[in-house]
């Protein structure tokens, strides 16, 4: 079997035994098939960070420490033991599901740590990351993507896929484009990439009140797009970004929405929100973030 | 630098567990606390303030989440002399000396020096610590009726036994049940024994902040600078220990650095709120991971409960009888003490343990922990010197055609292997060219190379041609630029010969 050590690219799948691991796992055979790189499952075993055993007794006897030290190493033996074997069930029937399907190119990896380590470890060797969103066991609120979800798309430098629904082919995809760096970043990417194939129908979308700055915009958009055999429509709507563009996204069946990354910092993020949050919160089609 | 300072994942991943944690620590750290001002000669109330500012200021800065904090038995017998001579103001001013040291070494990264303390000097250092808080506790046990003994041997009993009650046992901190309890039975049967309040002033306030009361000239910072380096050396050592232990038993990593600026950081703001100096707590930290306490909330609740309870039931904390705390602190001092070091005794071998006795020894005698260090990491080295200095020997031919003696000399030349290395030579030999082939030698230091001029000198002047071969190779280990000896290759060289 070949070695993940050896790789130079390859398009990374992050499955987790979540309801959208066969999802992710497709999405990411599409973009390997367009790429023609191989493709990693990679399933990593994060250690946790929280108790389960609660003895109050508040007392340390004569010993106690190394007892105290076998206790709890034998537990997180015995459940890491669990999550191992799981997650190679998982990998092993993932693979034959893309072998199935006539590509070969695949491997799997396992690995400790989480997600957010290792992909930062492996960052030379991803061409694209792909992982699915609502991921088992994060307790979210609102406005919050878990803490792992944004520090991946804050400091991983490559294009990363959100999956959060089944599998659906991708005949068309959207770029939201609002003229700031991040969105000419995507739009770049996004026209000159062959990630998405070529006869993937491009809608540049730019919702904006002021009508003559929307029509600089959307100038400025054409130009960017050298690629003049692209198959692109271009719209022009005003109103509540997040209401229009969700409305927007459904009345043209679009299958994938590409955004730029945070334009802001963390600390600002923090006290303000972001747009960026919302959209990934809000928005029920796999997003693809581009930087 | 908000996302180094603020991961969520080391706040908020195990909130039910930390909560609990807290509670027990915080309740915990009260006898102790107390305990260890009365160590130093100063207030209760020192110690309090120490450890609750100590405790919340490491929750943040600290490089170890998970661990605890505060007033220490190690600390507190290095400051006896400077608080009886020159008084808290001193102390508070050493504190905060202290924790200037303390970042310094954090800047400089420092912590990397714990990598010279051998185990079996951390071995000494903690069961020496166990010894000394033992021992701090006699005073309270010599001069006393037979209450106290009685008192202290069934709190004794409780704390241990108390966890093996079903149900409530592991839910109920024994601590708590043998304070609570000791002194429930002094009270109702009015005994006449020492209690906390006897001991000093408690705090009836928060903390406030201020500034030592200290003429600000060189004369003071000469009398504080000595405890302020010994201070900022133990407890260095001791958080590093103590955070390599929360590491094992919960395997995960420590930001050692951080850890040593949080220290000073701590100190600082401990020494202008009233508080000694402090550092992490082996027994604090391994009662919270036992009580499930893994992030750094753990840390934080402890040191606000223990505010809370002690600002709001100071008249409460007054009548605890010393045995009650004398009961607690035994358990401190036999769970602080590393067991196992013990039981490894007969399968060490006898280097080591001389090592780890002799740091434990010289604590013990001095009642000085960085002393014992010192002189626990001389001693290993110096073994170590003996045991590389084994590492050579002589191979030696003559020709007779050429009437030429050949020593080649291969291994490891320095300081404690270089009178070995003239012995290799037969001065007393005639012979009318001698052939010294060093290339398979290495010289470590200028020992080495005074003992090759010493040989070459010796035989010349017996009237032989000395031709030395390798002579370069060999003193190119000498330059101090250890960073090409890190590489494979270069480390080759020096194991196998040139």
């Amino acid at each position: 079997m070949q070695d993940i050590k050896n790789i130079e690219q390859a398009v990374f799948a992050c499955v987790d035994g979540s309801k959208y691991s066969e999802a992710v796992c497709d999405y990411a055979l599409h973009i390997a098939k367009e790429l023609n790189l191989t493709l990693v499952l990679l399933n990593t075993i994060e250690h946790p960070n929280a108790s389960s055993v609660t003895n109050l007794s508040g007392n340390i006897a004569l010993g106690e420490r190394d007892d105290l030290l076998q206790e709890l190493s034998l537990e997180d033996a015995h459940k890491n033991r669990d999550r191992i074997n799981n997650g190679k069930d998982l990998l092993k029937e993932l693979r034959e599901r893309v072998t199935s399907k006539g590509y070969t190119d695949v491997i799997i990896s396992q690995r400790h740590g989480t997600l957010y380590e290792n992909l930062k470890e492996l960052e030379n060797k991803l061409r694209v990351v792909i992982f699915g969103f609502s991921g088992m066991g994060h307790m979210q609120k609102e406005d919050e993507i878990g803490s792992c979800v944004e520090n991946i798309i804050r400091d991983i430098d490559t294009p990363i896929i959100l999956v959060n629904r089944e599998y659906s082919p991708i005949r068309n995809v959207m770029v939201a484009f609002n003229g700031k760096s991040g969105s000419i970043k995507a739009l770049e990417e996004l026209s000159s990439s062959p990630m998405l194939g070529h006869k993937t129908k491009r809608y540049v979308v730019n919702i904006n009140s002021n009508q003559n700055s929307s029509n600089e915009l959307i100038a400025h958009a054409k130009e960017l797009i050298k690629d003049e055999s692209l198959n692109c429509e271009f719209i022009q709507k005003s109103g509540e970004p997040l209401e229009t563009l969700l409305t927007c996204i459904d009345k043209n069946s679009i299958d994938m929405l590409a955004i730029g990354s945070y334009s802001h910092g963390k600390l600002r993020t923090a006290f303000f929100g972001s747009f960026t949050t919302k959209l990934i919160k809000n928005v029920k089609i796999p997003i693809i973030i581009l930087k | 630098m908000l996302q180094k300072y603020f991961k969520k994942e080391e706040w908020f991943s195990n909130i039910k567990g930390d909560s609990l944690a807290g509670i027990v620590v915080a309740l915990a750290l009260i006898p102790e606390a107390i305990a260890f001002s009365i160590i130093a000669g100063v207030d209760p109330k020192v110690g309090l303030y120490a450890s609750f500012c100590i405790a919340v200021v490491i929750a943040f800065v600290g490089g170890r989440a998970g661990m605890i904090s505060g007033a220490t038995g190690a600390m507190a017998l290095l400051m006896v002399t400077l608080v009886k001579e020159n008084g808290l103001e001193y102390l508070l001013a050493a504190t905060v000396l202290t924790g200037i040291l303390q970042m310094i070494a954090g800047y400089f990264k420092l912590g990397q020096l714990m990598s010279f303390v051998p185990r079996a000097v951390v071995v000494g250092f903690v069961n020496a610590l166990a010894i000394l808080i033992f021992m701090a506790q006699l005073p309270e046990l010599t001069n006393v009726t037979w209450h106290v003994y009685a008192l202290t041997a069934a709190g004794l009993v409780v704390i241990y036994l108390f966890p093996y009650v079903p149900k409530i046992g592991t839910l109920l901190p024994s601590p708590l049940i043998t304070i609570v309890a000791i002194t429930l039975v002094v009270i109702l049967f009015d005994i006449d024994v020492r209690n906390v309040g006897d001991m000093g002033a408690l705090p009836d306030t928060l903390p406030i902040f201020l500034i030592p009361q200290i003429p600000f000239n060189l004369e003071t910072l000469m009398i504080i600078l000595p405890y302020s380096i010994s201070l900022a050396m133990v407890g260095l050592l001791e958080s590093l220990m103590t955070a390599t232990i929360v590491d094992d038993l919960t395997d995960t990593k420590s930001d050692k650095n951080r850890e040593c600026s949080g220290q000073g950081v701590a100190n600082i703001a401990s020494g202008f709120m009233g508080g000694m100096a402090g550092c992490a707590m082996i027994g604090q930290s391994v009662i919270n991971v036992k009580s499930g306490g893994r992030t750094r909330l753990s840390t934080l609740l402890a040191g606000v409960y223990l505010l809370v309870m002690v600002v709001f039931l100071s008249d409460l904390l007054s009548i605890i009888p010393m045995a009650a705390l004398v009961a607690v602190m035994i358990m401190v001092s036999i769970g602080t003490f590393d067991w196992g070091s013990i039981k490894k005794l007969k399968t060490l071998p006898i280097s080591t343990n001389v090592v780890m006795v002799a740091t434990v020894v010289v604590v013990v005698w001095t009642h000085n922990l960085a002393l014992g260090v010192f002189v626990g990491v001389l001693l290993a080295s110096l073994f170590f010197a003996n045991k590389i200095s084994h590492f050579m020997y002589n191979e030696t031919y003559y020709d007779e055609a050429t009437d030429t003696r050949t020593y080649k000399i291969v291994g490891q030349v320095f300081f404690n292997s270089a009178d070995k290395f003239v012995e290799f030579f037969d001065f007393k030999e005639v012979v009318e060219n001698i052939m010294i082939d060093l290339s398979r030698a290495h010289f470590w230091d200028i020992s080495a190379v005074y003992a090759l001029d010493k040989v070459v000198i010796k035989l010349r002047r017996e009237g032989a041609n000395v031709t030395l071969i390798g002579q370069n190779q060999a003193s190119s280990t000498i330059i101090d630029r250890f960073g090409i000896h890190d590489k494979p290759e270069e480390i080759e060289k020096v194991m196998g010969g040139h």
